[in-house]
């Protein structure tokens, strides 16, 4: 019998991803505020799975929690529920559910909101929504 | 020029007719609050800024539709009325293009929501006009008159300048007085489209070594 990729790779099957409602304007704000210092990621010309990793990666060094929050924010959640959700799934099942968020709120839409509205990187975040 | 747009909102349509005066003020006002909050990050202060901006446009837009709208429809019905709103051959008027150097800067006795009334006062005073005439007129005619009415006020403290003795200051050199004239306002000199005239300076006036500008320096000023 033939293995399927996910047993190959030694990880678990991508779980079905649910279906998810667009954000509201306070959950997109937040977001933008996340995700305008990996700005220069998406806008590069290369495929959304490759920017969403490298934000990840670059996340893991500045603050981990923002992804989670990221992820409960397009997934109408808790950021604990989030936790336990994705708890030692970190990778593709992690990607893939960010990159369905941003199928459903478009990242580069985000960004240029945020222009829009005059949000800049600088700054601390102010916390919660 | 377009007088409305349409916006689409959880699904329901609504027009959205273009500015007076009244209206075009508490724009502004709820747009000072959105920047306001964009400079200090404040996701609250945004969204209830970007709330108002919508009501005040339409106030048929409930709250509870702006609330369980996707961002995209907000966001894209905010910018609609914002390009809707925006001053037609703003360019024509010197006032909006010349504008001094006092960004930032702000009055002891300044609150939020002020502007409005800086703009019904300046016309009331000089018009006599009630406040819901005033807040009928459109906007470019509101900025028209405002930039009357500062004409007429700064001809009127030349006048009264001309007047005063210390118009003539005593040049000890020459041992004479010379008319000193009231520096005017920049949109005066300089005009809509205007450049403001070059003067030639003695080398030896010009500072030395590194310059610092200011942040928000214009490059025509710059060395």
């Amino acid at each position: 019998m033939t293995k399927s990729s996910s047993e190959l790779h030694d990880i678990e099957p991508l779980r079905e991803i649910p279906e998810i409602e667009p954000m509201g304007v306070r959950a997109a704000i937040e977001s933008m505020k996340i995700l305008l210092p990996y700005r220069d990621l998406f806008e590069a010309d290369q495929t959304l799975g490759k920017a969403i990793r490298q934000m990840l990666r670059k996340a893991m060094s500045r603050s981990p929690l923002e992804m989670l929050r990221l992820l409960a924010l397009m997934y109408h959640k808790d950021i604990d529920d989030i936790a336990e959700d994705y708890e030692l799934k970190a990778g593709p099942h992690f990607v893939v559910a960010i990159a369905h968020g941003f199928d459903v709120n478009n990242v580069l839409g985000l960004i240029r909101a945020a222009e829009v509205l005059g949000l800049s990187e600088e700054g601390e975040a102010d916390g919660g929504i | 020029m377009t007088q409305s747009v349409t916006v689409s909102l959880s699904g329901r349509e609504y027009t959205v007719a273009r500015a007076r005066l009244g209206r075009y003020l508490d724009l502004q006002s709820a747009q000072e609050q959105i920047d306001r909050g964009a400079e200090e990050r404040d996701t609250g202060a945004i969204a209830e800024g970007l709330f108002a901006y919508i009501e005040s446009a339409n106030p048929e837009i409930e709250r509870g539709v702006l609330e369980s709208a996707p961002w995209f429809e907000v966001l894209t019905a905010y910018q609609d009325i914002v390009i809707l709103n925006r001053i037609p051959e703003s360019k024509k008027f010197a006032i909006l293009q010349r504008i001094e150097g006092r960004r930032g800067r702000s009055v002891p006795w300044h609150f939020v929501g002020r502007s409005a009334f800086v703009w019904i006062h300046i016309i009331a005073s000089a018009y006599h006009w009630s406040k819901s005439e005033i807040e009928n007129l459109w906007p470019e005619e509101a900025i028209a008159f405002i930039q009357e009415i500062r004409v007429d006020r700064q001809l009127e403290k030349e006048f009264l300048h001309s007047l005063s003795e210390v118009a003539y200051p005593y040049n000890k050199a020459t041992k004479k007085h010379k008319y000193q004239p009231l520096e005017r306002p920049l949109f005066m000199v300089a005009g809509a489209n205007g450049k403001v005239k070059k003067t030639r300076l003695l080398k030896s006036m010009l500072p030395q070594g590194n310059v610092v500008y200011p942040k928000d320096a214009d490059d025509e000023i710059k060395l």
